[in-house]
């Protein structure tokens, strides 16, 4: 199959949508995609599961608006694009390969390697056409011009934003809660820490290449693996319970932390917004200083003074150098080298960072204080509200209730049960049951699942204004 | 060197002696420009766009400029979501700026008319 759809793209006109979508279909019908009848993925890092509801009418003619990016049309492309991206990653289960074997030969194949650098750029324009009209970069710019105005940012930058979701945090009606949906969250980046930018350390580029190196030896840990930045993070992980292998959590990410993973790739892979990177890692860079220590301060306030933090700690410290090393060492001279002109691209990447910051900060908060929403109000003590909660462990989900997978509700929805029950997972560890007659209204915006009982009926109505 | 911050819709700026116009207009992107007219210094805000967007005429003595040619001049400008932020590069560290919304200057979409959007 995925073999005649390439030699059938091979012969069609360029830029057939139609065709497109029929790519994207067939990509998703890989055996590596199939849906799983869980909510985790186990050791397994070559599956990545969509829904296959999902795809009759999915269509990436019309790119997504800045306001959809917390769509499930958002979270289906931002999926399968990080499927592609990561498929120039090395990627190994912890244990076991031979039961794995057809799945890590599927993963990487030839074929899907095809099928997805087809649609991979239908995609692109797909995701990230709004973010190119949300920034606008004009005037004449110098490097002295660039520095006063990065100046002005590292000074008042206070990461307002990321604050507000560690309040929504610290001031949950269960902060330990929160903070796992949080940390599963950055799950899909921090453990493979690096690799996007790690593609653009190979070729030939002179001093800057070197310089950007020197911060990825950082990120890697010198080689020493138990203090690689993804294995710092693999502990905070193993500290609260969850599981270190990189992407078990895939079914529970939210489009817009996809995304963030997704620009990045889709940046560093694309070696024309090279100078793009360069404004986008000092962003990051400078910004993330300040939002680890914020961070650092949630987790010891939800966990204790002995939380797990060191992942924190050492971003704290070593961004502050990570920032001066990207404006001192890469773009002051790529500027001397190249010209004023690439400051414009330059800029561009540093003022991208903070939207894709801000787009995944409000996906986030909005998550986090929906499910927080369905634990009890330690002020309560109505019976109604604290009736429907149970808090799973995971793996933990009745197994006799058939597992539907995650998506988004993108209109209001209320979700009635005329008979039997359903669990409504409103994230990790959160999960509702309702029961004959009871309903439950899930918003626009928020990432769920439902797992109904073999007897269960449930009806689906927009919710009344 | 100082950083101008606008607030959504502010489209003028006054640092020191110093004035400046903030033009804006849907596909063609944010610029920030001198409002002195290079000849006698007179109010190109307060000027009329000629030839679809042009050419901008000085109410003063009628000097028609090229609003590519201005373009070219005009400062370190960023615009991202509804935040401006312009770096006015020879201003005094003392000097503090003050940003408004005036209904009289002159019409951004005209002016940027013969615009090509920025990168």
């Amino acid at each position: 199959m995925l073999t005649s759809m390439v030699n059938e793209v091979m012969a069609a006109a360029p830029g057939d949508g139609a065709l497109l979508n029929r790519c994207v279909q067939t990509y998703a019908d890989a055996p590596v995609f199939k849906e799983m009848d869980r909510p985790w993925v186990e050791d397994n890092p070559f599956l990545r599961p969509l829904l296959n509801c999902d795809f009759p009418g999915f269509d990436t003619t019309n790119a997504l608006s800045s306001d959809q990016l917390a769509s499930n049309a958002s979270l289906i492309a931002n999926r399968i694009l990080l499927s592609i991206y990561e498929r120039d990653f090395v990627f190994l289960p912890r244990h076991e390969l031979d039961e794995k074997w057809e799945n890590f030969q599927s993963y990487y194949s030839d074929d899907l390697r095809l099928l997805g650098e087809i649609i991979r750029p239908q995609l692109e324009r797909y995701v990230f056409s709004s973010l190119k009209e949300e920034v606008n970069v004009s005037g004449s710019w110098t490097i002295e011009a660039f520095e006063a105005y990065f100046e002005d940012f590292r000074q008042n930058f206070k990461a307002v934003e990321n604050q507000q979701v560690m309040t929504a945090i610290t001031s949950a009606r269960n902060p330990a809660a929160a903070a796992l949906t949080y940390l599963i969250q950055l799950a899909g980046d921090f453990l493979v820490e690096s690799s996007a930018m790690a593609r653009n350390t190979v070729g030939n580029y002179g001093q800057l290449q070197s310089e950007l190196f020197k911060v990825v030896i950082d990120e890697c840990g010198y080689g020493v693996h138990p203090v690689k930045h993804s294995t710092l993070f693999e502990r905070v992980l193993q500290s609260r319970g969850l599981d270190p292998v990189p992407h078990t959590y895939w079914q529970f990410y939210l489009p817009t932390s996809f995304y963030v993973n997704n620009y990045y790739n889709y940046i560093c892979r694309d070696h024309r917004h090279l100078f793009r990177y360069f404004g986008a890692i000092l962003e990051v860079e400078t910004a993330f200083r300040v939002t680890c220590k914020q961070m650092t301060d949630m987790m010891t306030e939800v966990f204790g003074h002995n939380a797990e933090t060191d992942y924190f700690t050492e971003h704290v410290h070593i961004d502050t150098h990570h920032s001066r090393m990207a404006l001192e060492n890469l773009i002051v001279p790529a500027v001397k080298t190249y010209g004023n002109s690439i400051l414009a691209y330059i800029v561009r990447g540093f003022e991208e960072v903070g939207i894709i910051g801000t787009i995944f900060n409000n996906g986030l908060k909005k998550q986090i204080e929906w499910a927080d929403s369905f634990f009890a109000s330690p002020e309560s003590d109505s019976p109604a509200e604290q009736t429907p909660l149970r808090v799973v462990q995971f793996g933990e989900l009745d197994k006799n209730r058939r597992w539907e997978g995650t998506r988004m509700s993108d209109v209001d929805t209320v979700y009635s049960v005329r008979s039997g029950e359903f669990d409504l997972v409103a994230g990790y560890s959160v999960v509702a049951t309702f029961g004959a007659g009871q309903q439950v209204r899930v918003p626009a915006g928020v990432l769920f699942a439902l797992c109904p009982s073999a007897d269960c009926i449930y009806d689906v109505a927009p919710a009344e204004v | 060197m100082r950083i101008v911050h606008l607030d959504s819709g502010e489209n003028f700026v006054e640092i020191g002696e110093q004035r400046f116009l903030v033009l804006r207009a849907e596909g063609k992107g944010c610029h920030t420009i001198s409002a002195k007219c290079p000849h006698r210094g007179g109010p190109l805000h307060l000027g009329t766009v000629e030839d679809d967007g042009h050419f901008l005429k000085c109410p003063w003595h009628k000097t028609r400029l090229s609003i590519p040619h201005l373009l070219r001049n005009s400062l370190p400008t960023i615009r991202t979501r509804g935040r401006v932020s312009i770096v006015v590069t020879d201003a005094k560290v003392d000097e503090t700026p003050h940003a408004c919304f005036r209904k009289t200057l002159l019409d951004a979409k005209a002016a940027l008319a013969g615009v090509n959007g920025t990168p």
